[in-house]
């Protein structure tokens, strides 16, 4: 059975990221055009601009792409992606006390970005190669895989990106279907490995601060509390109706802190009201849901594990970062997918979305 | 597929439903949240989100000066500035602290704790300040100015960070004199939001306090809205409330008399030495004070090194017993009431048993008749004390409270105390004559300076201050002192009656010393042994006072000296007139008083 050709895609998903990436950019557009201490205002806007564009132009060459190609490519992918993240650690610039960027003349991205894709993409073809039950030996294999990654993101550091990987990496694994065993060793280790940073003081003390300020904004009132409070300030501010699109006192006046990247959500509270916020998060939402939905059309366990994998990404995304903004979730440094500016992470979620629709076009054949 | 498909997909669906579940239960949560902060707490969020878009900086307010009766500066305030440091373009504290120890003359260590505390607090990402050296004179603030011109030259960043901030100091240009009538003004450390840490001058004591509405002026405010950096937004609305300077007031003192009066007091306390001294002269015409000296007084530039009790002004906020000065109200009063004249006679014996006690005089005295004027000028205990029990206790009390005893005077000055007038229920048999002659009664000096006063000025009694006027920075009179009519206490009459009298005091009575040249002087001594603050008098502890006024005919000037536990003699002939003398001949001929007696 063959579907009309133009219902090949899936017009709702395309239409839920038109609207959050149009989104994302008019409060980029708010944020970025107040900075009047830098000359070249509107500069992160043009960035973002930029990078949409790439996104695009990637997302629609992998639609058409056959995503099952990819799987006999994933170990390519990983092997790209170890390189890269060692790349970064020899080579990577250094901007505010962590090594995350590769500068390639004018143009430069974060790896650890392209990981969060290049490792959902991997383990999803790894767990859909295995027909039998999980095992223990494949179990464990999948945790050797995994932890060189992990360790190469953490140690940049990058608190925020680890954490986003390992919950993509643990929602694969609970998708493919995983004994409860497994689930509790995975528990155990993860304990031990926080208890062994923390005794070899591996953890760096802002990281720390900066995980327990949310409960107890008065640990660092100038630095992450001073954030939490203007963050929640803008947003409260902003009331039922906001303050109006360019409007924003706490976002145009730069009370808030990186207001286009970590705190945008902050921004759309405050220019935008309770109003604005909702129709975000109902965005995000059905973004998600669909991304769930559209995992139980896929015709094979890859296209399946990366829809979840993917969906759990987001999810975790933005749940931390508007329980960030919003004051209930520690500040970790996790952008709002599609809304926060950052090239990087903007190329790869439309790239995430390109799969998605090349996996929703091949549900039948 | 090797799997069976359908139990594989039912499990799944499963798995994603109790996914889908969680992620709405996530999203309920955050919901919940949104709506406590965007409806619960959106007014109180934009308030606190509106007051953070205002930054101020204090602006001080030029203090009015304080003159004497000429226009001479008693009190004036100087510009100075206050060092600061925004901790935005610090990157070796310890360099920036070398240098600035350097010119401001404080030690390293403490600059860099101060810059350290300011980074701490303020953080190096935001803009903010804080004080480093508060009032420093302009010649050394310049000096920093070039310093710091010098090393944004040569592109060291570091001196961006110090500012200044306009400032003043309350300067003294006589050091101590009339300092406790002056008072002091301190600064007081405040905390206003959006503006961190100031410090306000305060007034506490003396003129500076009674007169601080006029003088304090009003400060000023520089609010505008700010960036979450602190720095002002170019083209933000600004708000400047220019600082507004405090009137002058030209008090009545007049600077040479009252240098007169301090210097005569520091030889005397250095001759008798006595514990304390003061002195005032008085028109006693309008009630202007001309000189308010008290010894010793303090640095007026340095007065946090002395204490409370070492800078208080006890000529008006503290009592003594005044001894025979007293006399002069009992005898007015007799006259006034027509029960005596100045040449009645009574009969004196040479001692008086009142119950338990007897009555003496502090020489021998025959018993026999005396005038009454005699009683006044040789001060006889025993004359007052039947002439006060021949009055009735109900009208001397009546003519105390008349003088003003036991009563403020209504001197424009903080803290002046009433004194001690027993009221008539607790008068003992003994008190009508003991209070005749100034004892069991407590009065200021001001107090007794005014009731002699009265006397010279034909029996009325005017309010005693130190305000002539109020003047703007042009010069320009706001306000000038109101004096009241004065009160009629005596007749004209009796008045000049009682004028005569006391002018036989200084020629041949106990204030013999108090004589001036060329002018007919009037006046009473005094001399009274302290009480003990539980009941009797101390042995050897004298107050010795003399109170008079001149020239006798047109009487332009009225001074009391009090001398508190003098040691080298007591009687107030011997110790308190000759400096009388001293005050009162010089205040004479500095105003230029015509002269009313040929030698």
């Amino acid at each position: 059975m063959k579907a009309p050709k133009i219902y090949r895609f899936d017009f709702s998903l395309i239409i839920l990221v038109f609207l959050l990436v149009g989104y994302g950019l008019i409060m980029v557009f708010s944020a970025s055009g107040a900075d009047f201490k830098s000359p070249q205002t509107l500069l992160i806007f043009k960035k973002q601009l930029v990078a949409v564009l790439i996104g695009f132009f990637a997302a629609v060459l992998l639609a058409f792409y056959d995503y099952r190609n990819l799987k006999h490519l994933s170990i390519f992918i990983y092997g790209l992606n170890l390189l890269s993240l060692i790349l970064v650690y020899f080579f990577g610039q250094k901007t505010f006390g962590a090594q995350r960027w590769i500068n390639l003349g004018p143009i430069s991205f974060q790896p650890s970005e392209f990981s969060k894709l290049f490792l959902i993409v991997f383990f999803a073809a790894y767990f859909s190669e295995i027909k039998e039950e999980v095992d223990w030996k494949h179990f464990w294999l999948s945790v050797i895989f995994f932890v060189p990654s992990l360790a190469l993101i953490f140690f940049q550091p990058d608190l925020g990106t680890s954490l986003v990987v390992a919950v993509s990496w643990f929602a694969i694994l609970i998708s493919r279907g995983v004994d409860w065993k497994k689930v509790l060793v995975l528990f155990l280790l993860f304990a031990v490995i926080v208890f062994l940073l923390w005794q070899f003081s591996l953890i760096k003390e802002y990281q720390i601060t900066r995980l327990m300020v949310f409960l107890n904004p008065d640990l660092d009132p100038k630095g992450a509390g001073y954030n939490l409070r203007q963050a929640q300030i803008a947003i409260g501010s902003g009331g039922v109706w906001g303050k109006g699109y360019l409007s924003g006192t706490q976002t145009n006046l730069k009370f808030l802190p990186v207001r286009y990247a970590d705190f945008i959500f902050a921004v759309v509270g405050e220019e935008l009201g309770l109003i604005g916020a909702s129709f975000l998060l109902i965005l995000l939402f059905l973004l998600v849901a669909r991304v769930q939905l559209l995992s139980l059309e896929a015709k094979d366990d890859f296209g399946r594990l990366f829809c979840l994998g993917t969906a759990a990404m987001w999810l975790f995304q933005s749940v931390v970062n508007i329980g960030m903004n919003l004051g209930i979730m520690p500040i970790t440094g996790i952008p709002l997918p599609f809304i926060s500016a950052g090239g990087s992470a903007m190329i790869k979620d439309l790239m995430a979305v390109g799969f998605i629709l090349s996996i929703y076009r091949r549900r039948f054949n | 597929m090797k799997r069976s498909e359908r139990p594989y997909r039912r499990s799944q669906e499963r798995r994603l439903l109790f996914l889908l579940f969680v992620f709405f239960f996530l999203t309920i949560i955050i919901a919940v949240r949104l709506f406590m902060l965007q409806i619960v707490r959106a007014e109180e969020l934009k308030r606190i989100a509106a007051k953070q878009l205002n930054f101020s900086v204090y602006l001080a307010a030029k203090r009015g000066e304080i003159f004497d009766r000429n226009y001479q500066p008693l009190a004036i305030s100087i510009e100075v500035e206050d060092v600061k440091i925004d901790p935005f373009y610090i990157e070796n504290p310890k360099k920036v602290a070398a240098e600035l120890s350097k010119i401001l003359n404080l030690p390293q260590r403490e600059i860099l704790y101060k810059i350290n505390r300011a980074i701490k607090k303020i953080g190096k990402e935001k803009h903010g300040e804080l004080i480093i050296a508060l009032k420093v004179d302009k010649k050394i603030t310049k000096k920093i100015k070039e310093l710091i011109k010098k090393k944004l030259v040569k592109k060291e960043k570091d001196f961006r960070s110090i500012y200044f901030a306009p400032n003043y100091i309350r300067f003294y240009p006589h050091g101590d004199l009339a300092a406790p009538v002056l008072g002091v003004v301190g600064s007081e450390p405040r905390v206003a939001e959006g503006l961190g840490l100031y410090y306000e001058p305060k007034a506490r004591e003396g003129l500076e306090l009674y007169y601080d509405r006029y003088l304090a002026g009003k400060a000023g405010w520089m609010s505008f809205e700010r960036m979450g950096g602190s720095e002002p937004i170019p083209g933000g609305s600004q708000k400047l409330v220019r600082p507004v300077d405090g009137l002058s007031v030209v008090t009545t003192i007049d600077k040479e008399i009252q240098y007169q009066a301090e210097q005569s007091l520091k030889k005397a306390l250095k001759q008798y030495r006595a514990k304390r001294a003061t002195a005032i002269v008085m028109n006693p015409r309008t009630g202007e004070i001309l000189a308010l000296a008290i010894a010793p007084s303090f640095d007026a530039n340095k007065f946090q090194k002395f204490s409370l009790e070492e800078r208080k002004n006890w000529a008006l906020t503290e009592f003594y017993e005044p001894g025979s000065t007293m006399k002069v109200a009992v005898i007015s009063a007799a006259i006034e009431e027509k029960r005596f004249r100045p040449n009645s006679r009574l009969y004196l014996p040479s001692k008086l048993k009142v119950g338990r006690y007897t009555i003496g005089e502090a020489h021998y005295r025959p018993a026999g008749n005396y005038t009454v004027e005699t009683i006044l000028v040789k001060s006889y205990n025993i004359g007052s004390s039947l002439i006060a029990k021949s009055l009735g206790k109900k009208c001397v009390y009546e003519y105390y409270r008349s003088f003003g005893f036991g009563q403020k005077t209504g001197i424009d000055f903080p803290g002046e105390t009433r004194g001690k007038l027993p009221e008539l229920k607790y008068w003992s048999d003994s008190t009508i004559y003991t209070i005749s002659y100034g004892q069991g009664i407590g009065v200021t000096p001001l107090q007794m300076l005014l009731m002699v006063s009265t006397i010279a000025n034909d029996g009325v009694k005017v309010r005693p201050h130190f305000l002539k006027e109020v003047v703007d920075k042009r010069g320009k009179i706001i306000k000038r002192f109101e004096s009241d009519l004065g009160e009629k206490v005596l007749t004209t009459r009796t008045s000049s009656e009682i004028k005569n009298m006391l002018a036989k005091v200084t020629i041949d009575g106990t204030g013999k010393e108090a004589a001036i040249k060329g002018y007919q002087v009037a006046g009473k001594t005094g001399t009274a042994l302290k009480p003990r603050p539980g009941g009797g008098y101390q042995k050897g502890a004298y107050v010795a006072s003399f109170v008079g006024f001149a020239p006798v005919r047109d009487p332009q000037l009225a001074a009391i000296v009090v001398l508190d536990e003098p040691k080298n003699g007591y009687f107030g002939g011997v110790v308190a007139a000759p400096i009388f003398k001293e005050i009162m001949e010089f205040s004479l001929r500095h105003l230029k008083i015509p002269s009313d007696k040929v030698e």
